[in-house]
């Protein structure tokens, strides 16, 4: 204890020096920017920063970097909230019961509650870095592709509970999503699926145009529809701050979600999205009450929050302890520190304590700076929507145009999220929610790859998935959850049989 | 109608203004360059091309940007370079996945890597590294091979996907060392994390990205693939002293689409090799594992072709082209 606490004070001094409070500063704006740009993500911009990291001293170019990667999960909820549109890919879920309670008028109360989930959980992921990011980091190495199979397995039927609609349509949402995953390069074999010899369609399609169509675009267009009836949607009804009734109902929420983000975000390709779609069917699951699901919940908006930003700083434990990146942002702050001259891995914390620590006391000022950042601002991002939508809506496409163009540099995808919208508007019509199809584009292919390769590596074994611990444990685990959702479901049938 | 008549008179004169200082290198850069990578951001390759970009924007006296277009192998990068304006402002910065690998598995090839470009020089080599898994107890390629033989099959070659390097050197090596092994593709950077949890058994990947985790001890690097030992990765045996003829690295290299002008070109070439030999870039190189090497046009060339022989090889051999 008295080690850490010595650890924590050279990770502060190192950290408040004011080059490395500025540098922080800095990446937590530039971080909340792309946030709230919807499409331009955290990893076009590390990429650009990069360069000018190769004149920094590496603790300071770190800060920077992983200041601009935790600040865009604070700004992505922000546009998910008030129009709708996930900033980022791990703030769709926030869309959910964020957006619903924006059309409450409640704009201010769900960022609100958005930033203080982001705080607690970024202090907590700050603290279980400290304390045990060798011991966290080797978890991920127990993970083999049929245990992949299995967490993949209970995502997607945590997807079915996302839905506050029928099962059969949940489902079918969940398939339509996988079906979008086959498009592209099969693994094994290098052959083309389903991609007509269109060469933007070679890598499959990517989930960030189809999110920011589904939600974005299908919004305005209902919103332009309905307008023709009524005035402008969300007024501001409330007071700007979470009532003391929210504050209880998040609390708990928050804590799962940071629990969940953390043990999500440290596995290869976990990254901040999978842990928001799960902590949020969690909630819904644990709800006394789902049907207040996606009408306005708190807990629909203060879990996958504290999730995607657990999850975010989780991803640096494998990656600074064992120098494994589980995505590409932290792919890039691997480069960044090898062009320093500085091997991630298990030595770090011994051969460069002032790194480490000064990263991780780094992290947990640059959480407060946010809360302190975004706070004032509430009252001018709700202020914003209370523009006309005649001047935001036409903004709101400009926006999602740049951002989903920059993913790649390619007007292909400016292309998917055009058709995603007109999708997402019929499926919105026909009452299909766009969540759980959304998950499916991401779990679909991840499911596959690892299922084939699981078998493969047994010799066609089917056993490998009962005869590890890890997937039989988790397998059994959705039998259970997917006996608990059919099963009132058959139930109900049965009662409307027999009337 | 006035002002449009200027305007037109003044693009009018501009242009051949513009088309002089294409010819004459003098005074070039006038504008940013715009370098492309058919890479994704965060990758091995794009680090490299990074470090080589600031360097250059300074020796230029202009910015060097980052275009990042992957895709399709590298291969929509590739086209978006050959399609270019070759006035000099943009190059390509080239590897052989992209150039000498994507081009050949495609049912209609996209591009002519030999025609459609112009050669600058290479930056440098960066060779692969053959890791296993401790608890496979395999400690050299000898016993690698051996154990492969004896098991037949049941050992596993993790790669990072069809048609990758980490395939193909690993494909050669099987084909050279004459015995099997389970292939078993990865996306991307998953390859190595597999041999640490001991799912798979080897695997064959860029130096950069596999040389910070040797020291974590849950994998274990046997060989490299440079023809001979290299400096850069001391006490680390070349697999051709166990293999004869082995060989399999990356070159990257900076290109520019067919006929930008001369003048340019040698300018350019002038300040990449400025660029590859200051002391950062030295040591910077050095922490990316990478050997510098800067060629003339015409080795350059020579390389690529060779590459796309052994590569064309390799790929149809493994039954990746498309007919």
């Amino acid at each position: 204890m008295e080690a850490l606490l010595a650890n924590l004070l050279t990770g502060f001094t190192v950290a408040v020096t004011p080059t490395n409070l500025a540098l922080c500063l800095t990446g937590c704006l530039l971080g909340t920017l792309v946030g709230v740009l919807p499409g331009l993500g955290p990893t076009a911009t590390v990429a650009m920063l990069m360069p000018v990291t190769f004149s920094l001293e590496p603790t300071g170019a770190l800060i920077m970097l992983a200041g601009v990667f935790y600040g865009s999960q604070y700004g992505g909820s922000t546009t998910a909230i008030l129009v709708n549109l996930p900033g980022e890919s791990s703030s769709v879920v926030t869309c959910l019961d964020g957006h619903a309670m924006a059309r409450q008028g409640r704009a201010g109360a769900a960022l609100a509650i958005a930033a203080l989930a982001s705080l607690f959980a970024g202090t907590v992921t700050t603290a279980a870095i400290a304390l045990g990011g060798p011991a966290i980091a080797s978890i991920a190495l127990l993970f083999q592709s049929a245990d992949y199979v299995a967490v993949i397995v209970l995502g997607l039927v945590a997807a079915i509970v996302l839905a506050h609609g029928s099962v059969a349509k949940a489902i079918a949402m969940i398939v339509l999503g996988i079906f979008l995953g086959l498009v592209g390069t099969d693994l094994t074999s290098g052959e083309q699926r389903y991609t007509f010899g269109i060469d933007a369609l070679f890598d499959g399609v990517g989930f960030v145009p189809v999110a920011m169509g589904l939600f974005g675009l299908s919004e305005v267009m209902l919103n332009l529809e309905a307008r023709a009836a009524s005035g402008d949607l969300a007024r501001l009804r409330d007071r700007l701050w979470p009532t003391r009734a929210d504050v209880r109902q998040a609390a708990p929420a928050t804590v799962r979600g940071t629990l969940l983000g953390i043990a999500l975000g440290i596995l290869p390709g976990g990254g901040s999205t999978i842990p928001s779609f799960a902590a949020y069917s969690l909630e819904k699951k644990l709800a006394r009450d789902p049907a207040r699901f996606g009408r306005g919940a708190v807990e629909g908006i203060a879990a996958p929050e504290a999730a995607n930003n657990a999850g975010a700083q989780a991803g640096f434990i494998p990656m600074l302890a064992l120098g494994l990146p589980p995505n590409a942002i932290m792919a890039l702050m691997v480069g960044a520190m090898m062009i320093h001259g500085i091997q991630p891995g298990p030595q770090i914390i011994a051969k460069q304590p002032e790194l480490f620590w000064g990263l991780v006391a780094s992290m947990w000022i640059g959480n407060l700076m946010l809360v302190v950042l975004n706070l004032p601002m509430i009252g001018l991002w709700v202020r914003l929507i209370e523009l006309p939508y005649r001047w935001l809506f036409p903004a709101i496409i400009v926006f999602c145009c740049i951002g989903v163009y920059s993913l790649k540099n390619a007007a292909s995808e400016i292309v998917i999220m055009a058709v995603a919208g007109l999708v997402g508007y019929v499926l919105r019509k026909l009452d299909c929610e766009p969540a759980p199809l959304l998950l499916g584009l991401i779990l679909g292919p991840m499911l596959e790859e690892n299922f084939r390769r699981a078998l493969s590596v047994s010799g066609g074994d089917f056993s490998v998935f009962v005869t590890r611990p890890i997937s039989a444990t988790l397998l059994a685990f959705s039998a259970v959850l997917l006996a608990i959702v059919l099963l009132p479901a058959v139930r109900r049938g049965r009662e409307q049989l027999r009337e | 109608m006035k002002p449009v008549i200027a305007a037109a008179a003044a693009l009018a004169c501009m242009t051949p203004a513009l088309a002089l200082a294409a010819e004459a290198p003098r005074g070039y850069p006038l504008k940013p360059v715009r370098m492309i990578m058919p890479n994704a951001p965060g990758s091995g390759t794009d680090t490299l091309g990074r470090i080589v970009a600031h360097g250059l924007g300074e020796t230029l006296g202009q910015q060097v940007i980052i275009d990042n277009r992957p895709g399709a192998g590298g291969t929509l990068g590739m086209e978006i370079g050959r399609n270019a304006n070759p006035d000099g402002y943009t190059v390509i910065f080239a590897s052989p996945p992209a150039l000498t690998v994507a081009p050949f598995v495609q049912r209609r090839q996209p591009f002519d890597p030999m025609k459609d470009f112009e050669y600058i020089t290479t930056i440098g080599v960066t060779p692969n590294v053959l890791v296993v898994s401790p608890s496979s107890g395999i400690g050299s390629v000898a016993e690698l091979i051996d154990m492969a033989r004896a098991r037949k099959g049941a050992i596993n070659m993790a790669s990072a996907g069809p048609g990758s390097q980490s395939h193909l050197a690993g494909a050669l090596l099987l084909s050279l060392g004459r015995f099997e092994s389970l292939h078993v593709p990865f996306k991307g950077g998953a390859a190595v994390p597999s041999v640490m949890t001991g799912e798979s058994h080897w695997s064959i990947n860029p130096a950069p990205s596999v040389i910070g985790l040797l020291k974590t001890g849950k994998v274990r690097a046997i060989a490299q693939t440079l023809p001979k030992r290299t400096a850069l990765l001391p006490d680390m045996p070349a697999v051709a002293e166990t293999v004869p003829g082995y060989s399999y690295s990356a070159w990257n290299g900076i290109i520019a689409p067919r006929a930008t002008p001369g003048p340019i070109l040698v300018r350019l070439r002038e300040a990449v090799i400025a660029v590859m030999n200051r002391p950062d870039t030295r040591s910077q190189m050095a922490a990316q594992a990478t050997d510098i090497l800067v060629t003339t046009p015409e080795e350059f060339r020579r390389m690529v072709q060779e590459t796309i022989t052994n590569n064309v090889k390799l790929v149809k051999a493994l039954g990746l082209t498309a007919e």
